[in-house]
């Protein structure tokens, strides 16, 4: 293949990838089904590599693709199969356009920034929590960015036209300051260092980048200087956005060439090449510090083993303590409430600080967090627009992985498309079926705020959401209904919770459970009965 | 083509209702009932499309209601995403029924829509009423967004003094209320004062400031339904307004028709097995004058299908 071919499919692909990874994650017309969603990330590595620890089969397959096709031609990953390695070409490449002349010159490697990001990922990874490799990697980032920007941005687009009757309207769930604070402090990381110096950020602070720059060391094909063709034009250097090329030298740091053969074309006389690394093992190529080496490899062990290296207790005490502050502002209701559910002093049980719900299928609070990214995949995908991405709701070690908020939505009772989407395994893949009977919260009455007890009015709105009727309406006096509790129906849905008209702190609260339950199957009669018709129409 | 005048238009009407009623074996005797206009249809022994043909015949045919070029607005009870088979919504069939009545009347758009409780989309889809409805050539109208309504005031009303409404109810030339008949939790049974919960954009007002007054209250709306119909093929018995299980459904083949709602509402709750006044906003709505709760003051006219 011509390098000129080669870099046409580069940009195809890498425009593709870039594409569908904005499509599915600003998606608010449910454009993209959770199938496709999977097919189309199946390359992205930190989901896919997560995955292999959760058994979701075919997924998985996709960062062996990746570790395979980075051995026989380095990181052609970073050219094009990364969304955010793409953005950070397009800026450098708007930022060129726009008068920018970009002369990058060569540039040592950051080696021990590169170790210490990978170390960062690797921490918390067996403390147990996913949030910095989240915080790093670029799908996750790139994620982060989109839903949190170009989603809200579409919705609110969708719903201005929608009033003229022109297209139908979406929901989406009230924009989350926080988390377009961070998604735009990223954003801007990213594309101010893109255009001031190419991919700096891919060979610093790139978990992914330092994992496959280890592997690229050791790449099949790789380019070459030829020091006869060489006149020492500095024309290769300049036009390297990794800044890997050392043109004086003749050496190419491959542990930070991303492969998009710019130094190819660059070059008046032929003279850098794709050879075949083989048989020429010890030629002169860069001195990779080992530290790298060492970085990389702990990194891809960890990855690839992430079971528990200690014991989930411990795991979950020491990523607890990454959350004091929200732990101490979430006393347990238990210490405040007698048995009439009525509560006492400051720290009762409001929605505001309950421990919050996780979407079902993510099993455990330890689990849902050690292997969560937050991409916010799910978040962008969740028909209930139920699913947040979270501040403190699930403590610092769980920052922006997704919480159910019940103050906007709830969870339906006919709905299991997060765990369809998810691309790490954090919510595990179950039916429908499944879902109605996996509890991720109770529901608790605190019926001294109840409008029935306070006001002497009807209500019900509880009941009345309930799918299993765990909460349903009991005769009481004066000719109303009061709610009452079977907990074994409770399955956490929120949509009590959700309806409650009593304010400021509701009188039915769903608080998170910590490990996910399974609820008792409500018996469904399967038919309808039949009225025999009366004599007399009894009115 | 002949030219339609109206008053063409209507005595055509009254000549078809007439026909169709005249000696049709469809029709069992009128029985003790005396000459309309009737205060109340009730129909029985039917499919729904059956039972919604032979009563609206009786109130003189949809063109009663229905003018040439007018734009209607159905609101059935679509809040729930659950089938047909567990009647926490509207029956699908008399709802594509009644928006084909209407098409074939001259209306010039029918639109359907209801603030519900699940997602719109899954609820309008499962409930089987947006397939029924766009295939009779009718519009579903999407209601989840604060600035589909509009401030409107309710002088007359009680507690609900100020309302945001749904602009296709206000807007529409003809609303049509097509509620089910269901067992609820709160308010003991959902009717047709019950069902105008979902043209208003913030329901949790109701439950917070007395359930039964606010509904009451809504038969002092600006806007108020031309024509109501309940849905009582299939009711819900139990576990209401949303329904767990198909057991909880009941085929009692009913369906009752009129434009007084307060009356509706009383012999829907006798049609269940209970006293109107035990429903709290029949008892409030018929104190304020809305309409009457005592089903004997009142000109039935009850029509048994032959099976």
């Amino acid at each position: 293949m011509s390098t000129r071919s080669y870099r046409r499919l580069r940009i195809a692909l890498g425009g593709l990838v870039l594409g569908f990874c904005l499509l599915a994650f600003a998606d608010v017309g449910d454009w993209v089904p959770a199938i496709a969603a999977r097919a189309g990330l199946w390359l992205q590595l930190t989901p896919s590599l997560i995955a292999i620890t959760q058994g979701v089969g075919w997924i998985s397959a996709g960062c062996i693709a990746v570790l395979l096709l980075t051995l026989v031609c380095g990181r052609i990953y970073c050219a094009m199969l990364c969304p955010l390695g793409i953005l950070m070409d397009l800026s450098a490449w708007i930022a060129r356009r726009t008068g920018r002349k970009r002369k990058l010159p060569y540039r040592p490697g950051h080696p021990w920034i590169r170790t210490l990001a990978v170390v960062v990922c690797a921490l918390g990874l067996i403390l147990g929590s996913a949030v910095p490799l989240g915080l790093l990697d670029p799908y996750s980032i790139f994620g982060k960015i989109i839903s949190a920007t170009v989603r809200p941005a579409l919705g609110w687009l969708n719903q201005t036209i929608s009033l003229t009757g022109a297209i139908q309207p979406v929901d989406v769930s009230p924009v989350a300051w926080t988390s377009i604070g961070v998604a735009l402090g990223l954003l801007a990381v990213v594309v101010i260092a893109a255009m001031l110096r190419g991919r700096l950020w891919c060979n610093t602070l790139c978990p992914v980048g330092a994992v496959l720059g280890f592997f690229s060391r050791f790449s099949i094909f790789r380019l070459q200087i030829s020091a006869d063709a060489c006149v020492a034009c500095s024309l290769c250097e300049q036009s390297c956005p990794a800044q890997c090329i050392d043109f004086k030298n003749h050496r190419i740091d491959h542990s930070r060439c991303i492969m998009c053969l710019d130094c190819v074309t660059s070059c008046r006389r032929n003279g850098i090449h794709l050879t075949s690394n083989r048989g020429s093992v010890g030629q002169k190529h860069p001195a990779s510090p080992p530290v790298v080496v060492a970085a990389a490899m702990e990194s891809t062990t960890t990855r690839h083993q992430p079971a528990p290296l200690l014991p989930t207790n411990r795991r979950l005490f020491l990523a607890s303590a990454l959350s004091l502050p929200t732990l101490a502002m979430a006393k347990s209701k238990h210490d405040d409430a007698d048995e009439n559910g009525r509560c006492h002093g400051p720290n009762r049980l409001t929605q505001h600080n309950k421990k919050a719900v996780l979407p079902p299928g993510a099993q455990s609070l330890a689990h849902f967090q050690s292997h969560c990214t937050a991409c916010q995949l799910c978040v962008t995908h969740c028909p209930d627009q139920v699913l947040r991405p979270s501040i403190t709701q699930h403590g610092l070690s769980g920052f922006l992985q997704p919480y159910q908020d019940f103050t906007t939505s709830f969870c339906s009772y006919n709905c299991s498309n997060c765990s369809e989407i998810c691309p790490t395994g954090a919510i595990q893949t179950i039916t429908v079926e499944e879902r109605r009977l996996i509890r991720t919260g109770t529901a608790e009455l605190f019926l001294d705020r109840c409008v029935v007890k306070t006001e002497g009015t009807s209500c019900g709105a509880c009941s009345e959401h309930c799918p299993t009727q765990a909460v349903h309406m009991v005769p009481w006096k004066g000719g109303l209904t009061l709610p009452e509790m079977d907990p074994d129906l409770c399955i956490g849905c929120g949509g009590c919770e959700f309806i409650c008209p009593v304010r400021p702190d509701k009188a039915i609260i769903v608080t998170g459970l910590p490990v996910h339950e399974r609820a008792t199957a409500i018996e469904r009669g399967e038919e309808n009965t039949v009225r025999k018709m009366e004599e007399e129409f009894p009115f | 083509m002949i030219e339609m005048n109206r008053r063409r238009f209507i005595g055509t009407t009254a000549a078809t209702a007439a026909a169709i009623s005249w000696n049709n074996p469809l029709f069992a005797a009128a029985g003790a009932d005396g000459d309309g206009p009737w205060d109340l249809v009730a129909v029985r022994n039917g499919e729904s499309v059956a039972m919604y043909e032979a009563g609206i015949a009786a109130l003189g045919g949809i063109g009663a209601f229905v003018k040439k070029g007018q734009h209607v607005v159905i609101k059935p009870n679509i809040a729930w995403d659950q089938p047909p088979e567990i009647p926490a919504n509207t029956n699908p069939d008399l709802i594509g029924a009644i928006v084909r009545d209407c098409l074939q009347a001259g209306a010039s758009k029918v639109t359907v829509f209801d603030h519900t409780c699940h997602k719109w989309q899954r609820a309008y889809k499962t409930s089987g009423i947006a397939k029924a409805v766009t295939d009779a050539g009718g519009v579903m109208a999407p209601a989840n967004l604060e600035q589909q309504y509009r401030a409107v005031e309710l002088p007359k009303a009680k507690t609900l003094k100020k309302a945001l409404i749904h602009k296709e109810m206000l807007d529409a030339d003809v609303f049509i209320n097509v509620p089910v008949l269901k067992h609820h939790g709160g308010a003991k049974l959902s009717l047709t004062m019950k069902n105008l919960m979902g043209v208003v954009w913030d329901r949790r007002f109701f439950h917070k400031n007395g359930l039964d007054q606010c509904i009451a209250d809504m038969c002092f709306a600006p806007r108020q339904p031309d024509l109501n119909i309940i849905d009582a093929y299939r009711i819900l018995r139990k576990n209401g307004p949303q329904g767990r299980a198909e057991e909880d459904g009941e085929i009692t083949k009913y369906q009752m028709l009129g434009t007084d709602m307060v009356a509706l509402d009383a012999s829907a709750a006798k049609l269940f097995g209970m006293k109107p006044e035990e429903l709290g906003y029949v008892k409030i709505a018929a104190q304020m004058g809305a309409g009457k709760a005592d089903l004997s003051k009142l000109n039935i006219k009850r029509i048994t299908l032959k099976a």
